[in-house]
C-alpha cells in the first residue's frame, strides 16, 4: 500500500481525507457443557477510506489490490463531494507521527494451542465439581494492527493484542433457576490469566448462585443502599459515559442508541452530590479498551465526564468538538476495519474515594448491599435505568446478613447520583462489550469503581 | 469469484472429512441521517470465504478474506485439528442430496439505489408530518453467496432494502417505523417517504407526554414492537441454547408457551422479506418451520447435529455450531387493528421498545424500555401519550396473554433490535408496567 500516493488523490478533491488499513486475527474458542463446540480462526483486513467534502463519505474494501484502492478512493470522492453542504469544520488538531504498541508477556501468537483449549476445560472442571449443569464459556484472542493516515500529515501505526473471557452458568436448586454471568477482559497476552483468578471466581460464583436460589425475594420500601464495583461500574458507563457522548447530545444518534438527557449547554450542571466524580480514561495500561490515538489520530488523554457532582466534559470526536468549538479529547473509535469512526467509552469509572468498605456497610441501620447484577437496562436518553441484584445482601444495625433474592433499583440518573454519601477507597474494573452505531459496532470497554452508598432510595 | 466446489475438493484431498465452503460477496450501500440532513453515505464492498472443516471428529471453522496462498492456510487448519479434543455435538453435515427452490432476485430493487433521494424523501415525509428532526438509516443490500459441501452445492443472489425514521416533533419526543423488502412491489406502500409520514404522525401524536403510571394494564403492541420481543424469543429457540437450558423453550416441546392466539414460524422462504434465505450454512434448503401452533411448542431450531441428538431432522436453520432463525412469521388474526383498539377498556398502544434483558433465561423474566410513542387509550380512545415506563414481565405470561391478534402484518427490521419479521398488532392482557421511583 502507497499511502502518499492515495492521500495526494484525497488532497486534490476533498477538504479532509483519511486512510485507515487494519488487519485483525481472531481466534475464538466456545465451550458448552464441557464440550468445545466451536473453534473459529479469522483474518481479515481491509481499507477504510473517510472523506469530508460537502459532507462525509465512508467507503471500505477488502480487497487490497492498487486498482481496488483506488476505486474505493473514487468514490469516497464522489460521495463526499455530493448532496447537501453540511459545512462540517472539523476541530484543529496536532499532527501525530508515532508507532504505538500493547506489550504481551506471554504472546498470543507462541502460546501453545493445547494451552488454551485447556483453560476452558479445567474451568469446565471447576464447575461440574461445584455441580452446575448449565454452562456455557467463550475464550476470545484478537490482534489489531491498524495503520492510520490523514490528508493533514498525520500517520501512527499501532499494534493491540487482547484477551477475552466470558462465562454464563445457570444452577437450578429445588426447582428455582438462577443465572450468572461474567466477562473479562485485558489488552496484552496471556498473562491476563494470571491476573484473574477464574477458578476462584467461578467457584466463588456458582456456590453464591446456589445461596441465592434458595433465598427469600428482597425486601421493598425505601431504605439504604450499598453497591459493589461491578454495579457502580455499569451505573457509570450507562448514565455518565453514554449521555455524555456528543453524537447523542447533538442528535446524530438519535434514529438507534438515541439521544441524551444533556443538552450542550448544560457544562456544569450539578448531576449529582459531591462526592461524585465520574471518569473516561481510555489511557489506563492493559485495559480492554486502550488506545494511545483515537481513530482520528488524535492523542488519548483522561476525561472528568462528572466532577464534584457537576457535569464535566463531553465525549468528543472531531466533527462534535468542531460544532462545539473546542478541541477533541480523542473519543473516536471503530470496532472493526470496516466500520466508520464514532463517539465511543473505554474506562469508564467513578473515581474511589476515602472510606473502606467496612465503614460504608457500619452506617447502614437497615438496607441492601448489591454487588453484583444481572438484568439491567436504561432508555435512549439515558435517565430512567433500572439494576437488578446478582448477589445481594441484607444490611442490618451495620452488618451484612442473609442473602435475598433479585433487589430491583428503578431510579433515574439524577436520583442515583444525587443520593450517594460515600465512596469507598477501592476500585475495581470489569470488561464489557459496548453497543452503538448504525450498523452495530461492539467495542471492548472497561467499566468500574469503588463500592458505594446511596441513602433512603425505593428499592422492590 | 472463489469456487466453492474447488475449495471442498481442495480441502477433502489434504485430509478433511467433511466440508462446508461458503463464499459471500456483498454491496451495501447505506446514509445515516439526523437533524434533518444526511450525516454520511457508506458503502461497504466485501467478500469472504468461510470454511468449516471436521476431521476425525475434531471441528475448525475459519473466514478468509485474503485468497493468496489459500492451499496453505487450510493445510493449516486441518492440521491444526491434530490439537483439537473431539467435538461429541458434531454428528456431521448433511449428507442428503438437496433440491432448491427457484429464486429469482429483484432486478428492479438492485437499481434501486439513489440512497440520497430516499433520505431525502424519509425526511421529507415525517417534515410533512410536523417533525421538527428526522433521523434514521437506509440500506441497499446486494449479495451474492454461494455454497458447496461433500454433498450440495448452491448458490444465490439476495437484493434487499431496509430503512427505519425516527420523527421527533418540537418538543424532542419521537415516532418510528421501520420496513423492509426484497420486493420493489411493496413500495409503492412502503416507500421512505410514507415510513417518514408514519413516524411523523406518531410523534405528532406523542406530542408532550405525561410521567406514566405502574400497574397491570392491556397493551396493543405495534409490530415493530412486538417485533422486538419476538427477535429476542426466537434465537432462543435454537437448539443450541435449549440445549444449555438457558432458554424459554427449553423441555417446552409440545408444551404450551402461549395463548391459541400465538403461532410463530420461521419462514425464510418468503421471498418479500429480507431475511429470505434459500440454503443454510449445511447446504440444506431451507424451509418453513412452524415453532409455536396456537400456543404449543412444535419444533425448535436445527442443524444436522442438533436434530440428530433430539431424534429429528434438521429443520435448515444451521449455523453448524449453533442453529439461528431467518424471518420470524406471526400467523395474523382475524381483526382489524382499529376493531381491537375500539374494545380497549383502559391499555396502552406501544410503537416501538428496546434495551429487553433477562434476569432468567430459563423462565422468561426480563424487562424491556418502551419508546417512540407509548399512548394512553380509553374507551377505545387515545387520551394522551406518557413517558418513563418499563415492561417488567415474564415472556412466557406475555405469550399466554395474548387475547387478540390483527389481520395485517408489517414487515418490520429495526437497527440490532428487530430481525427481519412479519409481524402482526398483537394485544396482551395485563401486561406489568414500572417505573422508576
Amino acid at each position: 500500500m502507497d499511502p502518499d500516493k492515495y492521500l495526494k488523490m484525497l488532497e486534490k478533491n476533498v477538504r479532509y481525507g483519511e486512510i485507515r488499513f487494519m488487519k485483525f486475527s481472531v481466534t475464538s474458542f466456545v465451550m458448552k457443557n464441557g464440550i468445545l463446540s466451536g473453534i473459529e480462526k479469522t483474518e481479515e483486513e481491509g481499507v477504510a477510506v473517510r472523506a469530508l467534502g460537502k459532507n462525509f463519505s465512508f467507503i471500505s474494501t477488502s480487497k487490497l489490490d492498487d486498482e481496488n484502492i483506488k476505486k474505493t478512493l473514487e468514490k469516497a470522492v464522489k460521495f463526499a463531494k455530493s448532496g447537501e453542504e453540511r459545512n462540517v469544520d472539523l476541530s484543529d488538531e496536532e499532527i501525530i507521527k508515532d508507532h504505538w504498541q500493547v506489550d504481551e508477556r506471554k504472546k498470543i501468537m507462541e502460546e501453545p494451542f493445547e494451552n488454551k483449549i485447556s483453560i476452558l476445560k479445567d474451568l469446565d472442571g471447576v464447575l461440574l465439581r461445584e455441580n452446575v449443569p448449565m454452562r456455557l464459556q467463550s475464550l476470545r484472542e484478537k490482534i489489531e494492527d491498524i495503520e492510520f493516515y490523514n490528508t493533514e500529515g498525520t500517520e501512527i501505526k499501532g499494534h493491540k493484542p487482547n484477551i477475552f473471557y466470558y462465562y454464563m452458568i445457570g444452577v437450578l436448586e429445588d426447582g428455582n433457576f438462577e443465572q450468572g454471568s461474567q466477562e473479562f477482559g485485558r489488552s496484552g497476552g496471556y498473562e491476563a490469566f494470571d491476573e484473574w483468578n477464574l477458578e476462584n471466581a467461578i467457584s466463588d460464583e456458582s456456590k453464591k448462585l446456589k445461596k441465592i436460589a434458595k433465598s427469600r425475594k428482597s425486601p421493598e420500601g425505601k431504605m439504604d443502599l450499598v453497591v459493589g464495583p461491578e454495579v457502580s461500574g455499569i451505573v457509570a458507563h450507562e448514565s455518565s459515559g453514554h449521555p455524555s457522548e456528543s453524537d447523542r447530545i447533538l442528535g446524530r444518534e438519535a434514529a438507534q442508541a438515541g439521544e441524551s438527557f444533556i443538552k450542550p449547554n448544560m457544562i456544569g450542571e450539578r448531576i449529582g452530590t459531591e462526592v461524585v466524580n465520574v471518569i473516561d480514561d481510555p489511557t489506563v495500561e492493559h485495559s480492554f479498551g486502550y488506545y494511545k490515538y483515537d481513530f482520528e489520530g488524535v492523542k488519548a488523554k483522561k476525561r472528568y465526564l462528572y466532577k464534584n457532582g457537576k457535569i464535566n466534559e463531553f465525549l468528543l470526536n472531531r466533527e462534535f468538538a468542531g460544532i462545539l468549538g473546542t478541541k477533541s479529547n480523542a473519543a473516536a473509535r471503530s470496532s472493526w476495519w470496516d466500520k466508520e469512526p464514532i463517539v465511543r467509552m473505554s474506562t469508564t469509572y467513578i473515581e474511589p474515594g476515602s472510606y473502606t468498605f467496612d465503614e460504608l456497610i457500619e452506617d447502614v441501620k437497615y438496607g441492601i448491599f448489591m454487588n453484583s447484577f444481572t438484568e439491567w437496562n436504561i432508555d435512549d436518553i439515558r435517565f430512567n435505568e433500572k439494576y437488578i441484584g446478582r448477589e445481594a445482601y441484607i444490611i442490618e444495625n451495620g452488618e451484612i446478613k442473609e442473602p435475598v433474592k433479585r433487589p430491583i433499583l428503578e431510579i433515574t440518573t439524577p436520583g442515583f447520583y444525587g443520593s450517594i454519601d460515600a465512596v469507598s477507597k477501592d476500585l475495581k474494573f470489569f470488561a464489557g462489550t459496548c453497543g452503538k452505531g448504525d450498523p452495530m459496532q461492539g467495542v471492548d470497554v472497561w467499566m468500574g469503581g469503588p463500592y458505594i452508598r446511596l441513602r433512603n432510595i425505593f428499592l422492590r | 469469484m472463489i469456487d466453492t466446489d474447488l475449495i471442498v475438493k481442495k480441502a477433502l484431498s489434504m485430509g478433511a472429512d467433511e466440508v462446508s465452503a461458503i463464499y459471500v460477496e456483498s454491496d451495501i450501500k447505506q446514509t445515516r441521517f439526523s437533524n434533518s440532513m444526511q450525516d454520511i453515505y457508506l458503502n461497504y464492498l466485501d467478500s469472504a470465504l468461510e470454511i468449516f472443516i471436521s476431521k476425525n471428529k475434531k471441528t475448525i471453522s475459519t473466514s478468509i478474506k485474503d485468497y493468496k496462498n489459500i492451499d496453505e492456510k487450510i493445510k493449516s487448519l486441518i492440521k491444526l485439528t491434530d490439537q483439537l479434543p473431539e467435538n461429541n455435538d458434531f454428528v456431521g453435515l448433511n449428507s442428503k442430496k438437496q433440491t432448491y427452490r427457484d429464486h429469482v432476485p429483484d432486478g428492479t430493487l438492485e437499481n434501486l439505489d439513489d440512497l440520497t433521494y430516499m433520505t431525502k424523501r424519509a425526511i421529507e415525509g415525517a417534515q410533512e408530518k410536523g417533525a421538527k428532526r428526522v433521523a434514521g438509516t437506509i440500506y441497499h443490500v446486494v449479495e451474492n453467496i454461494s455454497i458447496s459441501t461433500n454433498y450440495n452445492t448452491a448458490e444465490d443472489k439476495n437484493v434487499s432494502l431496509f430503512y427505519s425514521v425516527r420523527a421527533l416533533n418540537e418538543n424532542g419526543y419521537s415516532g418510528q417505523a421501520a420496513f423492509h423488502t426484497s420486493d420493489h412491489r411493496l413500495l409503492d406502500d412502503f416507500d421512505p417517504y410514507n415510513l417518514g409520514q408514519e413516524a411523523g404522525d406518531f410523534a405528532s401524536l406523542v406530542g408532550i407526554p405525561k410521567e406514566g403510571v405502574e400497574g397491570k394494564f392491556d397493551v396493543l403492541f405495534h409490530p415493530l414492537c412486538f417485533g422486538s420481543l419476538i427477535t429476542y424469543s426466537v434465537q432462543m429457540a435454537s437448539a443450541y441454547f435449549v440445549d444449555t437450558g438457558m432458554s424459554i423453550f427449553s423441555d417446552k416441546l409440545e408444551k404450551r408457551i402461549g395463548s391459541e392466539n400465538f403461532t410463530l414460524y420461521d419462514d425464510p422462504t418468503l421471498e418479500s422479506g429480507t431475511g429470505y434465505r434459500l440454503f443454510d450454512d449445511e447446504g440444506t434448503s431451507t424451509r418453513k418451520v412452524t415453532l409455536v401452533e396456537n400456543g404449543i411448542v412444535k419444533n425448535i431450531l436445527h442443524n444436522n447435529s442438533t436434530a440428530s441428538k433430539y431424534g429429528t431432522e434438521t429443520t435448515g436453520n444451521a449455523g453448524i455450531i449453533s442453529p439461528q432463525p431467518w424471518q420470524p412469521v406471526m400467523e395474523k388474526g382475524r381483526r382489524s387493528v382499529d376493531d381491537i383498539i375500539s374494545e380497549i377498556k383502559k391499555g396502552l398502544y406501544i410503537v416501538n421498545t428496546w434495551y429487553t434483558r433477562f434476569q432468567d433465561y430459563r423462565n422468561g423474566d426480563f424487562s424491556t424500555i418502551p419508546r417512540d410513542g407509548i399512548f394512553y387509550i380509553e374507551n377505545g380512545e387515545i387520551v394522551e401519550s406518557w413517558k418513563g415506563i418499563r415492561i417488567s414481565d415474564n415472556m412466557i405470561k406475555i405469550f399466554s396473554n395474548i387475547n387478540e391478534v390483527s389481520n395485517e402484518t408489517m414487515q418490520v427490521r429495526w437497527w440490532d433490535e428487530v430481525m427481519p419479521s412479519i409481524v402482526p398488532y398483537v394485544l396482551v392482557k395485563d401486561v406489568n408496567i414500572t417505573r422508576s421511583k
